[in-house]
Order: C-alpha cells, then structure tokens, then sequence
C-alpha cells in the first residue's frame, strides 16, 4: 500500500481449521459474501442462514446503544456450538465471523481478523467497477483471495 | 507561476509548464523536500486540474442546463465519497463511528478536507434561521481555482463535486441530507465557496433524542 493503514501489533492471526466461515453483509441486510473454509465448505447453506440470525443480533447490540461508536461488536451470540463474532462499519456494512467454540480464541486476535477484512473491503471499495449500493453478491476474486488467505490452513 | 514555483512547503507539486527555466527551479525544489517527512498521497495540481476540467466538460455534453449540470458533479463526487468515508474513518478514526451529528460534521471539516486538500476547511458554520442547516466554507476550493464561470452561468458552481463528496460521507454515516455548493464572495475572497448541508428531519429529531437522554 502506498499509504498507512493502522496495522495492529498483534500478528494476523491465522486459523488454521479455526474460522469456519467469513460473511460481509450489505447496508440492507443482504448477503454480500459468504466464503466457507475447511470442513465446512460444504455447509454454505447452513452459514447463511447464521448469517441472517446474526443480523437481528448485530440490530439488538446497535440499539442497546454503544455509545462510544465502536465498530467491533463483540461474540454476538453462540448457535450451535458455533461463536459468531460481529464487527459494522461506518457505512452499516457488517463483517461476521463464525468460529467453532472448540478452538480457542482471544478477542484482540478476532480484532485485529476483523482489521484486516476491513481493509480487504476498503480496497474492494477502490475498485471503480464496484458499486457499493449493488444488492449482488461480491464477483472479486482478489477478495476472495484475500479472506482466504487469512482463513488457510498454515503450511507446515 | 513563479509563487506556485517558490513554495517549499506546498502540498501541490509546481505547475510544470512551457516558462523557460521551469525545469531548474523545479528540480531545486524537489531537492529541498524533507525526506524524514513523508509525502504520499500527493497528486500534481495540474494533472488534477486538467481532469476536472475535462470531467466538467463532458458532463456538460450530456446535461440541459445548469441544475442537470450541477447534480451529475454532485453523482459523481458521491461514488467518491463514498469510497472515501470507508477509507478515511479506518485510517484516521480508528475504531470509531460518529453517533452526534457535530462530530460528524467536524470529522469533515477537519479530516476530510486535510486528506482531499491538505488543509482543513476554513470554518464550519450553523444558520441562525434553521435549525437543520449548516455551512461549510473555503475561501480557495482547489477544484475551482482553474474554472472561471461565463457570466450566463453564474450561478453554477463546480463545488458541486466537493458537495456531492461531503453528501456521500454524511449519507453513509447515517446523516442523510441535502448538500450544494453556493458562491458566497466576501471582502478579500472573491471566490469563497459555501458548501450548505440540510439536514433531514428524521437526523434532527433523533439528535434531540440523543441529546435529551
């Protein structure tokens, strides 16, 4: 990148078998992405509808007021053994991650998972041919490319 | 030519340009930046200059009149606004999203204008008649240094760009509101440009919920 970005001081956490599933959600609630990753690739149905769940979540923690404005919102809620972290933007697009409860987690490592999507979006943003009011889901590949990235098994 | 050339600290690189000997001071110049302070994100003033004024000449192609002209300026700098609130609130902000409408607007004032000028605005302003209307001035907009209006448009302002930037960032905060850029000269500042932002009655019934809790 030619400019700063805030990067955290904890390294990008890597998952390896850890995030089951990453979704972005539009403005309107509606799906933008949803990207499985290891044993659950064959799940997708499965984690979109967690993803809508997690939407009345994401709704219920805005209204119970943050006043401070934070954009991560915490472990929105548990649903089958699976936790599933929120975090919204300034444009009231949200990233969810679902990670199983088996593995551990801490929350500045979920942050800084959050730091980079946010930053993946804010480049898929950049892309000219992108238009963020659309309702479709999200065709770039380099974005896909990216939360995969974070999500890959580590090689050994 | 020459003041643009002298200024060492100027954000804006200089004008390149047919004036013999350009090319020395320019080159003088270049070697008297500081290099412990970073200058990215700093684009040639010219080259800017020449886009907007060809991105103002091809929206008066396909336009019918002033107001036409004046809301695709406003189309256009909201996709960039858009794309430049995400941006911005990641990398100046932090972690935070405005809830109040004031810091909101100072965000633009001062963020916004710093990273899209290189200075923040020179005053942000409340009309005394309504209570959802506020103003945001420049005595010098960068985009409209280099456009001179003919005097049957004298009411178009180019400033619409910058208005459709700062409708794009309050829409997507949550402020939905009205923005247009007006000429407002004033003793010394022949082109000051005022950018009014009308709010929606739903931000200022909600600001007086906020404010009343």
């Amino acid at each position: 990148m030619s400019y700063s970005r805030p990067t955290s001081t904890i390294p990008v956490p890597r998952y390896p078998n850890g995030i089951a599933c990453i979704a972005v959600v539009g403005k309107q609630n509606n799906p933008l992405l949803i990207q499985t990753f290891g044993n659950a690739a064959d799940q997708e149905l499965k984690y979109h509808y967690l993803a809508h769940m997690s939407c009345d979540y994401v709704d219920e923690k805005l209204r119970s007021g943050s006043k401070s404005g934070d954009l991560y919102l915490g472990l929105l809620c548990t649903i089958e053994s699976q936790n599933v972290y929120g975090y919204m933007t300034n444009t009231r697009v949200k990233f969810l991650i679902v990670i199983p409860t088996t593995v551990p987690t801490k929350d500045s490592e979920v942050k800084a998972a959050f730091d980079v999507i946010h930053s993946a979006y804010i480049d898929l943003l950049g892309n000219p041919f992108y238009d963020p009011d659309s309702t479709q889901m999200v065709a770039s590949p380099r974005f896909r490319a990216r939360l995969q990235t974070l999500a890959a098994p580590v090689a050994s | 030519m020459q003041q643009a050339l002298s200024g060492m600290n100027s954000r804006l690189s200089s004008i390149g340009g047919s004036v013999v000997g350009a090319g020395d001071a320019r080159t003088r110049a270049q070697l008297d930046r500081s290099i412990t302070r970073p200058r990215v994100g700093e684009v040639s003033l010219s080259a800017f200059a020449f886009l907007f004024s060809e991105l103002v000449q091809y929206s008066q192609k396909h336009v019918k009149g002033i107001q036409d002209l004046e809301k695709r300026l406003n189309l256009v700098g909201y996709r960039v606004g858009q794309r430049l609130l995400e941006l911005l609130v990641f990398r100046d902000r932090g972690s935070k999203r405005d809830v109040k409408l004031l810091n909101a607007l100072l965000f633009i004032n001062t963020n916004v204008w710093k990273a899209l000028f290189g200075k923040p605005a020179d005053s942000l302003e409340k009309s005394s008649e309504h209570d959802d209307e506020y103003m945001i001035s420049d005595n010098d907009l960068v985009v409209n240094r280099y456009i001179s209006i003919p005097k049957e448009m004298a009411q178009l302002n180019t400033g619409a760009f910058v208005a459709g930037i700062v409708e794009a960032m309050l829409d997507g905060s949550g402020f939905p509101a009205r923005v247009t850029a007006h000429t407002v000269p004033v003793a010394g500042f022949p082109f000051r440009t005022t950018i009014l932002i009308k709010f929606d009655a739903k931000v200022m019934e909600r600001e007086k919920r906020l404010a009343d809790k």
